[in-house]
């Protein structure tokens, strides 16, 4: 059994590598928007001016403006009083504005925070809202264990646009092998060779076993790739040492193979109503195109309504799980909520798919 | 493979889609080593018989055994026993052509080095040994049509089944094809081939089935079909005017075998036919039509199914 797998990835992968269009659409193109992505990113993290100003003046809010200039992405301004912050955010002087209450309390942000963000500047507000929101929740699992005083440690947060995009575009690269599976399967089907091999001793265990392992051999190379360039024009992982680095891009490595056997779950469910070729292409851009805009690969969901709708697309696990690892540098554990959902999601959408072929096919 | 006197079985098989009764309750057998086709037109059931047999299909009713083993409980054993070449090319245009057949192989577990060697020797047999590490999509229809026949061979069945082996061939290639056959044949495989084309079941296969609408009809060697349907010349005579008292006045000779009316020709059989053509004019015109163009040629199997059917088979 397992000798027909490997023969029948083998053929696979051949016939996948050999044709140009899939070639382009699974590994050119991931590769080639990590390069725009680098050109349009590139020279490193740019640093946001915002300005602040601090009515409560105790120490964990000077902690926490202290945090926020040391994060990566953020350079503060002290103001005097709201009105002049916002007079500095009219002329264009800074692109965001923070005031903070009297009686801060970082486990009740919400009541003693205002932050307001030029809207017009898609990077600056995402890079702004996002530190802002990564610090203030780790101030209040701090405060909540009462240990405030270790936050003389410096925050680091490594969030900017090129990290960003890099999850984007993993994502997107491993989520498009959903394509390529859907194609593959109403391929052979259409062309006769799925019933021509089932007239030898292959079972379809063994068919979509061979499946499985090409498109997670497909994806591995799809993110070793977009790792690859994206190293090549500036991203670098969060990470205290080299080793930490090494191991959470394994991690992320991980979860989008998560992802990986989602995609391949959902094509062969896309081929099963799919007339032909065509036309299983056709549907799988139906199903990848809100995957990735609903599913935050591109940008953070803003709506709160669509945000609870993001939650029904698997990229949308992947997306914060890989988010959360290789910007804030999460350990695997810590988003096991994650991990968790898109593992289920891989295991029902498999199942799902394997019962719907089994039964288009015997 | 089981013990058994026939390779093939087949005990009221049927298959219906639908509404439509594809194959009707069909009965045969097949000796082992024998070299049976399924004559008919387009969509009379030949392809779903075969993949039926095949365990492609699962019937709608009846059975068969295939080397002694039924096809609704044994696919996995018939799966190692058959060879199958399906009715239009079916092999993997981004693969080479050693490649393509290799898979197959592979597919049976056939050690390396014997599948190396059946791959090169049956490559060299159809002439693709020279394109064999070429993509297939550079391939032309005869080649593809050649590899798909070893695809279905390498791993050397003792039962093949060949859906329309010819379909859409030039004459050379047809030719290289039957050559094929008739070798493996000789070889003593049981070979179930599919066709409409008739000098092609005439030339090569031991017995015909003829089907037709999902029944099969007729059964028997293609020389006695010939016989039962009327030995001697065929001739077809082009007429206007009313053919029945023609017909009544032409089948009252004693060397006319049979006569059928198809659209504005006469099919007549005739022992001698071609010496009594003079008779058979003046007869035909003395009924009251004109005589316009005629042809005449030995019987063969497209007669067969004319006289079982009415219709001409393509």
């Amino acid at each position: 059994m397992m000798g027909t797998i490997i023969t029948l990835t083998v053929k696979n992968l051949k016939t996948i590598m050999r044709d140009k269009v899939y070639l382009f659409f699974l590994l050119a193109m991931p590769i080639f928007m990590m390069i725009l992505v680098g050109l349009a990113f590139r020279g490193g993290t740019t640093t946001y001016s915002v300005g602040y100003v601090n009515y409560d003046g105790g120490q964990l809010s000077v902690f926490f403006i202290d945090a926020l200039e040391n994060s990566s992405g953020l350079a503060m301004v002290p103001y005097n009083n709201t009105d002049s912050l916002k007079e500095a955010f009219r002329q264009g002087n800074i692109k965001g504005g923070l005031i903070i209450e009297a009686g801060y309390n970082p486990a009740k942000a919400n009541e003693t925070v205002t932050l307001f963000v030029d809207e017009t500047d898609f990077s600056a507000s995402l890079t702004i809202q996002s530190t802002v929101k990564a610090i203030s929740q780790a101030f209040a699992g701090e405060t909540s264990k009462e240990y405030w005083k270790s936050l003389a440690e410096p925050i680091s947060v490594e969030f900017n646009m090129m990290n960003f995009m890099v999850v984007g575009t993993l994502s997107y690269a491993v989520s498009i092998i959903l394509f390529s599976t859907a194609g593959w399967i109403a391929k052979e089907r259409d062309k006769g060779t799925f019933s021509r091999l089932r007239t030898t001793p292959m079972s379809p265990t063994d068919f979509l076993a061979g499946g499985l392992l090409s498109g997670l051999i497909v994806s591995l190379i799809q993110a070793v790739s977009v790792f690859a360039v994206s190293y090549a024009v500036g991203f670098r992982p969060v990470g205290a040492t080299d080793m930490d680095k090494f191991v959470n891009m394994l991690s992320a490595f991980f979860v989008a193979m998560l992802l990986a056997v989602a995609s391949v779950g959902m094509g062969l469910i896309v081929a099963a109503f799919a007339k032909n070729e065509d036309h299983a292409v056709g549907i799988s851009w139906f199903v990848i195109i809100p995957m990735m805009f609903l599913g935050g690969t591109w940008y953070e969901v803003q709506d709160p309504a669509m945000s609870q709708v993001s939650w029904a697309f698997p990229t949308t696990y992947c997306n914060k799980a890989i988010r959360a690892i290789l910007v804030r540098g999460a350990p695997l554990a810590s988003v096991s909520n994650y991990l968790a959902g898109l593992a289920a999601y891989a295991a029902i959408l498999f199942m799902i798919g394997v019962l719907i072929f089994r039964k288009k096919t015997t | 493979m089981k013990e058994q006197q026939y390779a093939i079985e087949a005990a009221d098989l049927t298959k219906r889609f639908g509404n439509l009764t594809a194959v009707d309750h069909v009965n045969f057998r097949v000796n082992q080593g024998e070299l049976w086709g399924l004559l008919g037109p387009n969509g009379a059931g030949k392809t779903t018989t075969v993949r039926m047999l095949c365990c492609l299909l699962a019937p709608t009713d009846g059975t068969a055994k295939v080397g002694g083993c039924d096809i609704r409980k044994e696919a996995g054993e018939i799966r190692k026993l058959i060879g199958f070449c399906p009715q239009e090319p079916t092999v993997y245009d981004r693969l080479t052509g050693r490649e393509n057949v290799k898979l197959m192989g592979q597919m049976y577990r056939m050690p390396k080095a014997e599948l190396e060697k059946k791959t090169q020797e049956l490559l060299e047999k159809v002439g693709l040994a020279d394109r064999a590490n070429d993509q297939v999509i550079t391939y032309s229809g005869g080649m593809k049509r050649r590899l798909d026949l070893i695809m279905a061979l390498v791993h050397d069945p003792q039962i093949i089944f060949l859906d329309e082996p010819t379909l859409g061939l030039d004459p050379a290639v047809r030719r290289a094809v039957w050559d094929f056959v008739i070798e493996l044949k000789e070889r003593k495989k049981t070979v179930i081939m599919t066709t409409h084309y008739m000098e092609e079941a005439d030339e090569l296969c031991d017995r015909v089935a003829v089907i037709d609408y999902g029944k099969i009809i007729a059964e028997d060697t293609p020389e006695t079909l010939k016989e039962k349907a009327g030995k001697g010349d065929v001739i077809e005579m082009e007429f206007t005017g009313s053919a029945e008292a023609a017909m009544e006045k032409l089948k009252k000779l004693k060397f006319v075998k049979t006569v059928s009316k198809l659209e504005d020709h006469l099919v007549i059989v005739a022992e001698a036919g071609i010496a009594r053509l003079g008779e058979i004019i003046r007869v035909s015109t003395q009924a009251g039509i004109t005589v316009g163009r005629t042809r005449f040629h030995e019987n063969t199997l497209e007669d067969v199914f004319l006289h079982l059917t009415g219709r001409r088979l393509r």
